[in-house]
Parts: C-alpha cells; sequence; structure tokens
C-alpha cells in the first residue's frame, strides 16, 4: 500500500469570516469516513506550521453533526476589520492559504478531484456587453 | 399569536421567520421575492461589528440621522404586508439613533395609510456615557481575546500616535439579547427598530414570541438562535458565498433570501421562495452555520449558550432543509460589548505593473515610496504591501512570473494629513520611478480614512439591562 497524498481544495468544502482579530476557516467532508481522518490530519500544529505562526494561535473544533472542521486563528487579520491594513480585512478569503495545505489519504481512498467551475454562462454575458 | 403553553400539551403552530438582509448595504433584490413566501416575521440585520461607527459619523453631521439609509426603503417595501396581514418587522438597523428609527417608521406607516400601526423602539444599548462612571465602579473591561484592559489599550494607543490629548473611545455598545424585543411584540409592536441587539437575537424574539418560549428555556432559545444565525447572513445559507458548485443554478443574480418555519420545540424547517434562484441543502447549511464561529459546542450570545454540533440537519425537500432542536446552557452572567478606539488613519494605492517582471518592478516601486516618505518627513506607523497575482493572498508559491500584477500599498499615519501626503510620493513614480510601465496610478489612490480597532470586551448584565427602554407607540 502506497501512502498518498491530496490538497485539501480537492477533499474538502470550506468558508472563512472574522471575528474582531479572529479569523475562522471551517472545512467540510463529503463522508464520515473522510471527517474522522480529517480529524486526525487536521491539528492545530499542523495549520500553525502550514501558515508559520505559533501552534497556540490555531484550535481546530470538530462539529460532527455537519462533518466539519472549524479552524478558530486568532491575531490574524493585522488588528480586525476596520483597524487592519491587511486587503482581505475580513477574511473572507482566507480559507486558500489553507487549502493548499497536502494531507494523506487513507490508503484505500481514491484520489479525489472536485469539480471545476462552468460559467459558460458568464462568458457569454460578458461577450454580449456594449464594449469599445 | 401563539398562546404560551405551560403544561407543553399545547401545540403552537410553526412560525415562519424570514431574513431580509444581512448587513447595512445588502441587495434590496431579493425583498419582494421573500414578501411573496408570506413570512410571519421579516427580520432585517443591519449591523455588523462597526457598522456602528459609520452611523455616527452620519448623526455628528446631522442628529436625525445615526440609522441605517436604506430603512425607509425596506419599510415601505414590507409595510403591505404590515397592514394585509400583520407582519411583524425586526430589525437593528436603529444604529445609533433607533429614536429617529423609530419617526421614520412613523412617517413610513402615515404615508401608507396604516393608521394604528404599533411600532417599538429599544435604546439602552449604548454604554459610552457610563464607560468612566461604571471602571470607577469597578468594571475593569478586559480584551476578550488578549485581557488587556481598555484604561492600559487606550494609553498604548495615545503613545503609539503621538497624540497630546488622551485617545478616547468614539463608541460603546453592549450587544442586548431577544427580551426587550419580546416585551415590545408582547405588547403589540408590528414594528420593533433596535441598535445593537445582538444578530441572531432578532430572529430568537420572533420565535419566543410566537411560541411563548420562556427566557430561561435553554434549548429552545439555543433553537432559536442557531436560526437565526443561520438566517442573519441572507443569501449565505442559499447558495451565497458557496464552496461546493457554486456556478449552479446558472442564474446567480437570483439569489433568493432564506426563511424558516419553527416548530415549537426548536426544530425547523428551512426554505426560499418559489420560483428563485439560488440553492439550499445540507451543504449550504453547513458552510453557514460555522461561519465566524469559534467553539461551536459553545456559541456566545446574550440570551443562551448554544450548542451548534447538536441538531441534525437534512435534505427534506428540494431546497429545503430540516433541523433537529439544538440545545443550549444558561445565558452568561455577562454581555458583550464593543468598544471602538480610534488608531490613526490609513491611505492605500493601487498600481498595475505587466509583463514581464511585473512583480519585481512592483516591489522595487513599494521600496521607492517608502523611501520617498522617509525623505519628506512624513512619519509613518506601519506599512503594508501586497502583490496580487503574485501571491497576496492565495499561496504564493503557485504564482510563476505573473502576466500582470497589482501592487496594493497602504500606510497608517497618525493622522489624516500626513496619510494623504504620502500617497503624493506614488504618482511621480510613473515618469521617474525605475520601473518601466507603472499603470492606473491617477485612478487607484485612495482618500486617507480613519481606523478603528474593535474592543470587545465585557459588562455586567444588570448594569446595562437596567437602563434598557421599550417604548412602543401607535401611527
Amino acid at each position: 500500500m502506497s501512502v498518498h497524498t491530496c490538497a485539501l481544495r480537492e477533499l474538502v468544502g470550506f468558508r472563512s469570516g472574522d471575528k474582531a482579530n479572529l479569523v475562522n476557516v471551517a472545512l467540510f467532508a463529503d463522508t464520515p469516513e473522510l471527517f474522522a481522518h480529517l480529524c486526525s490530519v487536521i491539528t492545530a500544529e499542523r495549520i500553525s506550521e502550514h501558515l508559520a505562526i505559533p501552534s497556540s494561535s490555531v484550535a481546530c473544533f470538530p462539529a460532527e453533526n455537519v462533518l466539519g472542521i472549524n479552524i478558530v486563528i486568532q491575531n490574524a487579520l493585522g488588528g480586525g476589520g476596520p483597524a487592519t491594513l491587511f486587503g482581505d480585512n475580513l477574511g473572507k478569503s482566507f480559507a486558500s492559504r489553507i487549502l493548499d495545505l497536502e494531507v494523506e489519504l487513507p490508503a484505500d481512498h481514491p484520489i479525489p478531484k472536485r469539480p471545476r467551475p462552468d460559467v459558460g454562462w458568464a462568458t457569454d454575458l460578458l461577450h454580449a456587453l456594449p464594449q469599445a | 399569536m401563539g398562546t404560551p403553553c405551560a403544561t407543553g400539551a399545547c401545540m403552537s403552530s410553526p412560525v415562519r421567520i424570514a431574513g431580509g438582509q444581512g448587513f447595512y448595504g445588502d441587495t434590496p433584490r431579493a425583498l419582494a421575492n421573500l414578501l411573496a413566501a408570506e413570512p410571519d416575521y421579516l427580520c432585517l440585520e443591519a449591523l455588523a461589528e462597526l457598522t456602528l461607527a459609520i452611523l455616527a459619523k452620519d448623526r455628528a453631521r446631522d442628529e436625525t440621522r445615526g440609522y441605517t439609509a436604506d430603512l425607509p426603503f425596506y419599510l415601505r417595501a414590507a409595510i403591505p404586508a404590515v397592514m394585509e396581514r400583520n407582519m411583524k418587522i425586526i430589525t437593528n438597523a436603529g444604529g445609533v439613533n433607533p429614536i429617529s428609527a423609530g419617526r421614520v417608521a412613523l412617517q413610513v406607516a402615515q404615508a401608507a395609510d396604516a393608521a394604528g400601526t404599533r411600532i417599538a423602539t429599544v435604546v439602552g444599548d449604548d454604554i459610552l456615557p457610563n464607560l468612566d462612571s461604571w471602571s470607577a465602579e469597578g468594571e475593569s473591561f478586559l480584551h476578550i481575546d488578549t485581557g488587556e484592559s481598555l484604561r492600559d489599550r487606550l494609553a498604548r494607543a495615545t503613545t503609539e500616535l503621538g497624540t497630546e490629548t488622551p485617545i478616547q473611545p468614539l463608541l460603546a455598545n453592549a450587544y442586548l439579547g431577544a427580551t426587550p424585543i419580546v416585551q415590545a411584540l408582547s405588547e403589540g409592536a408590528q414594528m420593533v427598530l433596535t441598535g445593537r441587539v445582538a444578530d441572531a437575537s432578532l430572529f430568537l424574539a420572533a420565535a419566543m414570541n410566537h411560541h411563548g418560549w420562556s427566557p430561561t428555556d435553554w434549548d429552545r432559545l439555543a433553537s432559536g438562535i442557531t436560526v437565526g444565525h443561520l438566517l442573519e447572513c441572507s443569501g449565505q445559507v442559499a447558495g451565497g458565498n458557496y464552496s461546493g458548485p457554486w456556478w449552479e443554478p446558472k442564474t446567480p443574480w437570483e439569489l433568493p433570501f432564506p426563511f424558516a418555519d419553527v416548530d415549537s420545540e426548536g426544530g425547523a424547517i428551512f426554505g426560499k421562495a418559489p420560483g428563485t434562484g439560488g440553492q439550499l441543502s445540507f451543504d449550504t447549511v453547513r458552510h453557514q452555520l460555522l461561519y465566524e464561529v469559534g467553539d461551536p459546542t459553545r456559541y456566545m450570545n446574550p440570551d443562551v449558550i448554544s450548542d451548534f454540533t447538536r441538531p441534525q440537519f437534512s435534505n427534506s425537500g428540494k431546497d429545503q432543509v430540516s433541523m433537529t432542536p439544538a440545545s443550549g446552557t444558561a445565558r452568561p452572567d455577562t454581555l458583550k460589548a464593543v468598544i471602538a478606539i480610534p488608531t490613526g488613519y490609513s491611505c492605500e494605492a493601487n498600481v498595475v505593473f505587466a509583463w514581464p517582471d511585473a512583480r519585481e518592478k512592483a516591489q522595487a516601486t513599494a521600496a521607492i515610496v517608502t523611501e520617498r516618505a522617509k525623505m519628506a518627513g512624513l512619519p509613518v506607523l506601519e506599512w503594508r504591501v501586497e502583490i496580487y497575482g503574485a501571491g497576496a493572498i492565495g499561496p504564493a508559491e503557485l504564482a510563476a512570473e505573473p502576466p500582470e500584477v497589482v501592487l496594493r500599498i497602504a500606510w497608517k499615519c497618525a493622522d489624516a494629513m500626513t496619510a494623504g501626503l504620502v500617497a503624493r510620493e506614488l504618482p511621480a513614480l510613473a515618469l521617474s520611478g525605475p520601473a518601466p510601465g507603472l499603470a492606473t496610478v491617477g485612478r487607484g489612490i485612495s482618500k486617507p480614512s480613519q481606523l478603528l480597532e474593535v474592543f470587545p470586551t465585557t459588562v455586567d448584565r444588570d448594569r446595562v439591562e437596567s437602563g434598557v427602554v421599550v417604548e412602543v407607540v401607535e401611527a
């Protein structure tokens, strides 16, 4: 059996947001098996190492009812919402800094790939715009 | 309206509660479809953490302002439902001036010939005038996350900014809960206008009033808060800000706003108006359940501490999700309060460089601006350099040589004039910065704006609640 890995973006749903100077990133598994596996590999140490921040500033909370893991990161927004110089002052895009994390998959787990966006309706609309 | 039930034998029918606004500036386009779903209560959540700061600036210019400017629009759109089928409106859009918001509601009702409409205002969340006296009486106002006292933080801000007059808080508001709204509704109010009431409590108040839930029925209150948390961000539970297949369905401009039918036990069914776009599923609901949450087993609120990991969610129909009752524990003895502390002025510029060597040209330009500010004798307290297209927010190592980049350079100064003067160092670099091809500089420089630090703290519940006033008037 070979150990295989994949980036989190192929594995989970996600949403991030802020609370003053804190950011939370919620990750969602599609199956109870994957949720149980992620609970063992998504740890405060792993996340803090990936973000190069102290592990004491990260906490992970499981929410089994929605197969979710809530990652809470302190002091992540340079002072928070209306005080910070950060462009993403509300942490809306913060999840993308975690989604590139490579995690091990269970040996028998197929290599997943989440679907890519199909925005033909948008490109059609944009082509039809009056433009110079 | 439901009847309070002591024995549990009598059951009130489910109540339909709708989320018509998620913040000040939300789209009004979804409201008509939401009203067509005939909610019993329309809740309008208008206050992000420091929306009050924006509204306080409005009030400083005109003392009759200080509520959200779009409030009259929402009330005019919703008043037919109030008149025709006694729908109730609950909103914290009163901002820093619920009394003036109440006058606006009165005018809207009179203009709609809705004589007899009962309008309530709730005040008492503003604790700025009390900070000094309560401090003297022993309130220490410690920062929720860092433990630093308000007094120490203000002293530090004064030192950092080097101002002669000590820095003072600009705003201080306690988060009120559902109780004063329930009081207003029980006195027949059809529109309730508040200031800083916790977002989810607007929705809980509707369920409490309809079902006659006791303010110490922790499990049912937790159910109401869970429902409120899921509805308070408008479209975010119905396919907005969604990491699943967000490109489906193909008419996302029709994103609908949500409602929930909440039963007397605290179970709920979430839905959206028929014929609207968007999507509502177990997956979209769970995205919202953990949004801006810390420990999901202890979601703190003025009314109850809720365990968000207890309700079970399942798809119960197309664009329909059911929730089993939640569980909760006794409300905290203290209320959360947010204090706004001025921390200087920021200004920023966004300029574009194209291939080749776009990133290097951006880096060089940022470095030149910082040196020019020094040469001009302009003290800058903090810089922020972000190169979009080359890993400013996303993972940096994924960006090879990009076709173009946006350089965003932001800075913080003690005063607005200095911040604005630093910006003047930018345009000259289009001609005399060595990096070739600096574009869009004429359009990309902001005006200085004030930075305000959020200082979250706690305050004794009784001190605040003894000053809460609910007033009901008739149009």
